[in-house]
C-alpha cells in the first residue's frame, strides 16, 4: 500500500472541484499514470483509424527494425514482424484486445466474486457453502479451465475471457469476505441495523461501499495477472488466435526472432508493463480517494 | 405493581425476558427473566457491570440480538399491544429506527465513514418517513439543529471522520430521534466522551425528552449518570434484575447487598474515607452459575438458604422491589 497521498491542508465543506481529479492533479506519479494509461486506451480504442497499415498484411519485408536502428524504414515506425506485418499497427490492435479481455474478465469475475465474497459475509449461514465452492474453484488452474472452456465453445475472445474470470472468481471472493467480515463487526453495521435499514441498503450502502476500497486495489493488481494470465492462455492457442493481434501472444511470437529482432517480442513486452504498471499506479491513487478518511487530510 | 410514575401506561414493557446464547462451552443465560416497564417522558436506567447483561437486554428489544448464536427463550417484549419478540424481519425494520430508537456506546465507530452524517439522518427519513429527498434533508439540518451542532448547514455536508467524539454523538441522537421515536435506548451514550462532554450529552437527552416526550432506557455502569438521568432505575446483575426502584429511594434505602456494594463503590466528596470500598470477587461464569442467589458468593451477607434457593424479586414497599431473602432491612443505606 504505497501513499501516495499528498497531504494538502484543504478545507473542508465546499468542493467544487470533483475530488477525484484534484487529487489525481496533486499527485504527479498518479497523474503521469493517468495519463499514459489514458493515451494507451484512447490510441486502443482508435486503433483502426490511427494504425497506418494493415496489422494481418504480410506482404511487406519482414524483421525491418524499429526506425533508432540501422537498416529501418520511415514508414515502418516500429519495423515489421516475422510474417511482414507492421508492428506499430498490430500493438495498437494488439493493445486494444489485451484491454479489453482484461477489464472484461476483472469486472465479470471480479463483480460476481465480490458479490459472493460479500453475501458470504453478510448472511452466515450462506458462508460456509459459498467458500466450499470458491475451494474448489480454486483448485483448478485458470490453464485447465481455458483447456476446458476452448473445447466446449471453441477458442475465442470468449472462452479466455470467462476462463479468466472464472479464475478470478474464487480469488476475489475470499478477499472481498475477509473485508466484509472485518466491516460486519463494526459498530456502525449494528447502528445502521437498529436505524431500521433493510438487508439490501446494509449490504449495498454499508457493507460494498466500506470493502470497495480493499477490493478494488486488489482488482487493479489482479488487473495485471489477468493480463498475463491470458497471453499466457493465447500463446497455448487457447485464447486469441493468429493472425488477430493481442500483446502477450504478439510477444510470444516474436521469442524464435529474439536474438536477431528483439523488437518483436520487446515491444508488446513493453506495452505490457506499461499497462500493468499504469493500471497498479492508478489503482493506489484511485484507493486513498475512495477512502474519504484520507481524503481531505 | 403501583406505578412509580404518574405518566400513564407503560410504552414499553419487557415481561421476563430470557434471552441465551448457545457457544462452544455451552449454554449462557445472559437475560434471564427479565421485567421492566418504560413510560413516555420517563427514563428508566439499567445499571450493572459489564456482562450482567443489560446491553443483550436492549439488543433484545431492538431485535438485533445475532441468532445464531441467540435464542429467544422466552418472555415477551410488549409495544403497541404486541409481542416485539413475534415480530417478523419486515415489521421489526419498520419499527426500529421509527418507533424504537437506539444510541450506541462507541460514536467514534457507530457511523458509517464512507457517508456524510446528513445523508445517514436522510437515510431513515426516506425509509421510515417516505420524505422526499430535499425535505428529508431540510428535516435532517433541523435534528442537527435540535442537538445543539454549531453551523449544521454546513455541518451536514460533513464526514464522521471530519467531527469530534461529543459532536458524532449529537448526530448519533439527531439520526435516533429523526423520527420521533416513542422510546429511545441509549446504551451507554457517555461512556466514550469526556466527563465535560458526558454531560452536555445528558443535558441535551434530558432537555430533548422534555420537548419531545419520548422515554429513554438508559443503560450505563455508572451511578453517578443515573443519579442525573433517571426516573427509575433497575440493577442487573448475572442476567437478572436483583432490585429495581425510584430513583431516591435507590440512592437513599437501597436494600440489594450488590446494590449497596455499587453505591459504597462511588467516590464521594461528602465523606472522609481513605480507600474506596470493592464488591470481592467476581462475576460467576455461566458455566458455574451458583444454584441459589447468583450474588450468594460474593455477598457477606450470605446465609445458607441464599446459596440454595433463588430469592424472588418481591416488592417491599411503593414500586420498589428486592431479589434478597434479607430484604427489607432497615437503613441498610446508612
Amino acid at each position: 500500500m504505497a501513499d501516495v497521498a499528498a497531504p494538502t491542508a484543504a478545507p473542508t465543506g465546499r468542493r467544487p472541484l470533483s475530488p477525484v481529479l484534484r487529487r489525481i492533479l496533486k499527485d504527479r506519479l498518479a497523474l503521469a499514470a493517468a495519463v499514459i494509461f489514458g493515451l494507451i486506451c484512447i490510441a486502443a480504442l482508435l486503433a483502426p483509424w490511427l494504425a497506418p497499415f494493415d496489422p494481418y498484411n504480410t506482404t511487406r519485408r519482414p524483421f525491418i527494425p524499429p526506425v533508432w536502428s540501422e537498416g529501418s524504414l520511415p514508414q515502418h515506425w516500429l519495423g515489421t514482424d516475422g510474417q511482414g506485418r507492421d508492428m506499430l499497427s498490430r500493438l495498437l490492435y494488439g493493445a486494444r484486445l489485451t484491454l479489453v479481455m482484461g477489464l472484461a474478465s476483472v469486472v465479470l469475475g471480479g463483480g460476481i466474486g465480490a458479490l459472493f465474497g460479500l453475501l458470504s459475509a453478510y448472511y452466515r449461514r450462506i458462508d460456509p457453502f459459498i467458500m466450499r465452492i470458491a475451494d474448489i474453484l480454486l483448485s483448478f488452474p485458470a490453464i485447465l479451465l481455458g483447456l476446458a472452456l476452448a473445447a466446449v465453445i471453441g477458442p475465442g475472445l470468449t472462452a479466455i475471457v470467462l476462463a479468466l474470470s472464472i479464475a478470478t472468481i474464487p480469488d476475489v471472493a475470499r478477499i472481498t469476505r475477509s473485508a466484509a467480515v472485518v466491516v460486519m463487526g463494526q459498530d456502525y453495521m449494528e447502528a445502521g441495523r437498529a436505524v431500521g435499514l433493510p438487508d439490501r441498503t446494509l449490504i449495498w450502502r454499508y457493507l460494498a461501499l466500506n470493502c470497495l476500497s480493499s477490493v478494488f486495489v486488489f482488482l487493479t493488481l489482479r488487473f495485471g495477472q489477468i493480463i498475463l494470465i491470458g497471453a499466457a492462455l493465447s500463446f497455448l492457442g487457447l485464447g486469441v488466435r493468429p493472425p488477430e493481434a493481442e500483446l502477450g501472444m504478439m510477444a510470444s511470437l516474436g521469442r524464435d526472432a529474439l536474438f536477431f529482432a528483439p523488437h518483436i517480442s520487446m515491444l508488446p513486452s513493453l506495452a505490457i508493463v506499461l499497462i500493468v504498471l499504469c493500471a497498479n499506479v492508478l489503482g493506489d491513487a484511485l484507493r486513498d480517494l475512495l477512502d474519504p478518511r484520507l481524503r481531505n487530510t | 405493581m403501583s406505578p412509580a410514575t404518574p405518566d400513564g401506561a407503560p410504552l414499553l414493557a419487557v415481561r421476563d425476558l430470557k434471552t441465551h446464547f448457545r457457544t462452544d462451552r455451552g449454554f449462557y443465560r445472559a437475560v434471564d427473566g427479565v421485567s421492566f416497564e418504560v413510560r413516555a417522558g420517563r427514563t428508566l436506567g439499567i445499571v450493572g457491570e459489564s456482562g450482567c447483561g443489560k446491553s443483550v437486554t436492549s439488543l433484545s428489544i431492538m431485535g438485533l440480538v445475532p441468532e445464531p448464536p441467540g435464542i429467544r427463550a422466552g418472555g415477551e417484549i410488549v409495544f403497541e399491544g404486541a409481542d416485539l419478540l413475534r415480530r417478523s424481519r419486515a415489521e421489526m425494520e419498520l419499527i426500529r429506527g421509527a418507533k424504537i430508537a437506539m444510541i450506541f456506546q462507541e460514536p467514534m465507530t457507530s457511523l458509517n465513514p464512507v457517508y456524510r452524517v446528513g445523508e445517514q439522518i436522510v437515510e431513515g427519513l426516506r425509509r421510515h418517513r417516505r420524505m422526499g429527498r430535499t425535505q428529508a434533508r431540510e428535516r435532517a439540518i433541523e435534528m442537527l439543529r435540535l442537538v445543539k451542532i454549531p453551523s449544521p448547514e454546513t455541518r451536514v455536508d460533513s464526514y464522521p471522520h471530519e467531527m469530534s467524539g461529543g459532536m458524532r454523538q449529537r448526530v448519533m441522537i439527531a439520526l435516533a430521534l429523526a423520527c420521533d421515536p416513542q422510546v429511545l435506548i441509549a446504551d451507554e451514550p457517555t461512556t466514550a466522551l469526556d466527563v465535560t462532554i458526558q454531560a452536555q450529552i445528558l443535558d441535551l437527552l434530558r432537555d430533548l425528552q422534555k420537548r419531545l416526550g419520548t422515554a429513554i432506557i438508559l443503560i450505563t455502569h455508572d451511578l453517578g449518570v443515573i443519579a442525573e438521568t433517571a426516573d427509575e432505575v433497575a440493577v442487573m446483575y448475572a442476567g437478572q434484575i436483583v432490585e429495581r426502584a425510584d430513583v431516591r429511594t435507590l440512592f437513599s434505602d437501597a436494600q440489594h447487598p450488590y446494590t449497596l456494594g455499587l453505591l459504597a463503590s462511588i467516590p464521594r466528596l461528602d465523606e472522609d474515607r481513605a480507600r474506596l470500598e470493592t464488591i470481592e470477587g467476581m462475576v460467576p461464569t455461566p458455566d458455574a452459575m451458583p444454584a441459589g442467589c447468583r450474588f450468594a458468593p460474593r455477598c457477606a451477607m450470605a446465609a445458607a438458604r441464599c446459596l440454595a434457593e433463588t430469592p424472588p424479586l418481591s416488592a417491599i414497599g411503593e414500586g420498589h422491589l428486592v431479589a434478597c431473602w434479607r430484604a427489607p432491612v432497615e437503613g441498610a443505606a446508612a
